[in-house]
């Protein structure tokens, strides 16, 4: 529907460029790359700001190019422009990809300079915890997730604070910190929303795995992206279907991400599926550009890799 | 003697879209409005604070005279009042209600009610702002 209603709106006034971010963001999201592909650069050429430079650094870094989707995210920050969150919220991305790339330093300036362009920007101080956590600094991170949970208790905040206090020996703490999620997924259902990823892939770890499954297919049904793909695969894995598990990782990566959390749940899958030459590539992959990549993950592959023969 | 009434209220609802759109957004907000009225001698305020149902969880342990405590804490601290250019302390004029009315998903939410008043003897210019759970989504309302 929104891509309808962006179409005609493109219609009415092809000049504008502001229709288009909604339509290439509809088309990413639906799965629809190679036209999503298409409407960036029309969008680009139009006019090459920060709303058009930020979506061709996602588009990039979902097709594996963590190079050139850093350095459009570089533009962006440059083009600066509107809102002060808009600047820290491309900063804050920008910072994701140099923490995606091992740049570990230079992801924690640009949060820093995030940070500097709007005081207690959340996405900003929660990238900066994730960092502190992947990097061993459990404490920090912990404290850092818990304000952030205090102010703005969004499930992907609250899971990311669960799975490190779980991580850091914190074990009581995590129990209560998952009980908050379990209420948030009540509340979601309560209101209709049930294809929610980040909730999918929490229950597949920590909660019930049937319930995984149905989140995750719904999810691929209301939006086939690759991000639905690998919950699907990781919910079925959890399940006991591996070899489904596989088909659906492929689908995950079927556009060459580099995604370092998605390539480990494919690993652990097919090593799961008995694809031992598969699950070492794909592990392999995850842990190439940054060996310390989250906390959670990062050790899970590593564990994985060398029980493989 | 005219006296003016000055109310300052941030309506703070500031969240990306896509959260809106993908979270219920009422399920995370702490909420308040507070009453206004002036008398001769001074400020009369009703306090009343609607915390969702998310935030209510969080505090699930806390003790009802701790839950209670905060409230009065958050209001001294950040419900301010100024008369003629002064601010005055805000205290306490009443007992404090505290319910847990049902909300959504088999979840309470908390309603608190705070009575409070503030010395204003013969007052030209009183100044109300309220800016208590400033880091906490949610409405601010004033009303005279």
């Amino acid at each position: 529907m929104t891509a309808c209603a962006t179409r005609s709106a493109r219609r009415l006034g092809p000049e504008l460029a502001r229709p288009f971010s909604v339509l290439v963001d509809a088309q990413m999201e639906l799965g629809r790359y190679a036209q999503a592909g298409r409407s960036l650069q029309q969008m680009i050429d139009r006019r090459p700001n920060l709303a058009s430079y930020a979506r061709v650094s996602y588009f990039r870094e979902l097709h594996g190019d963590l190079v050139g989707a850093t350095r459009a995210m570089s533009l962006a920050v440059s083009a600066g422009g509107g809102a002060p969150e808009n600047i820290a919220s491309v900063q804050t991305l920008l910072g994701d990809l140099q923490a995606m790339r091992g740049r570990t330093r230079a992801a924690r300036r640009t949060y820093a300079a995030a940070l500097a362009s709007a005081p207690g920007y959340v996405p900003a101080l929660f990238s900066r915890a994730q960092l502190d956590a992947a990097n061993g600094r459990l404490q920090p991170a912990i404290r850092g997730y818990e304000d952030i949970a205090g102010c703005r208790p969004l499930p992907q905040y609250v899971i990311a604070l669960g799975e490190t206090q779980q991580a850091a020996g914190r074990h009581a703490g995590a129990r209560e910190t998952f009980a908050l999620v379990d209420a948030e997924r009540k509340l979601l259902a309560a209101n209709g929303v049930n294809t929610d990823i980040e909730i999918a892939l929490f229950e597949a770890d920590h909660g019930d795995r049937a319930r995984a499954l149905d989140l995750a297919r719904r999810a691929w049904r209301a939006a086939p992206s690759v991000r639905s793909a690998d919950a699907v695969s990781w919910a079925l894995t959890r399940s006991g279907h591996s070899g489904d598990g596989l088909a659906w990782a492929r689908r995950a990566l079927k556009l060459g991400s580099r995604d370092p959390l998605i390539l480990t749940r494919a690993g652990l899958t097919a090593r799961a599926a008995g694809h031992d030459r598969t699950a070492r590539r794909y592990l392999r992959r995850a842990l190439q550009a940054n060996p310390r990549f989250s906390v959670v993950w990062a050790p899970r592959a590593r564990k994985a890799l060398r029980s493989l023969p | 003697m005219t006296r003016l009434l000055a109310l300052v209220a941030f309506v703070a609802i500031a969240l990306p879209a896509a959260e809106a759109t993908a979270h219920p957004l009422g399920n995370f907000t702490v909420n308040h409005l507070t009453q206004v009225a002036v008398t001769d001698d001074r400020v009369q305020l009703r306090y009343i604070l609607d915390i969702a149902e998310i935030p209510t969880f969080q505090a699930r342990h806390q003790p009802r005279t701790q839950t209670l405590q905060r409230a009065r804490q958050e209001v001294a601290r950040r419900l301010v009042v100024t008369v003629d250019g002064r601010r005055v302390a805000v205290r306490s004029a009443g007992i404090a209600l505290l319910s847990f009315p049902r909300g959504q998903g088999g979840l309470s939410t908390t309603r608190i009610e705070l009575s409070l008043r503030a010395a204003a003897t013969g007052a030209r210019v009183v100044h109300v702002h309220d800016a208590t759970y400033p880091d906490r989504l949610g409405y601010t309302a004033l009303a005279a």
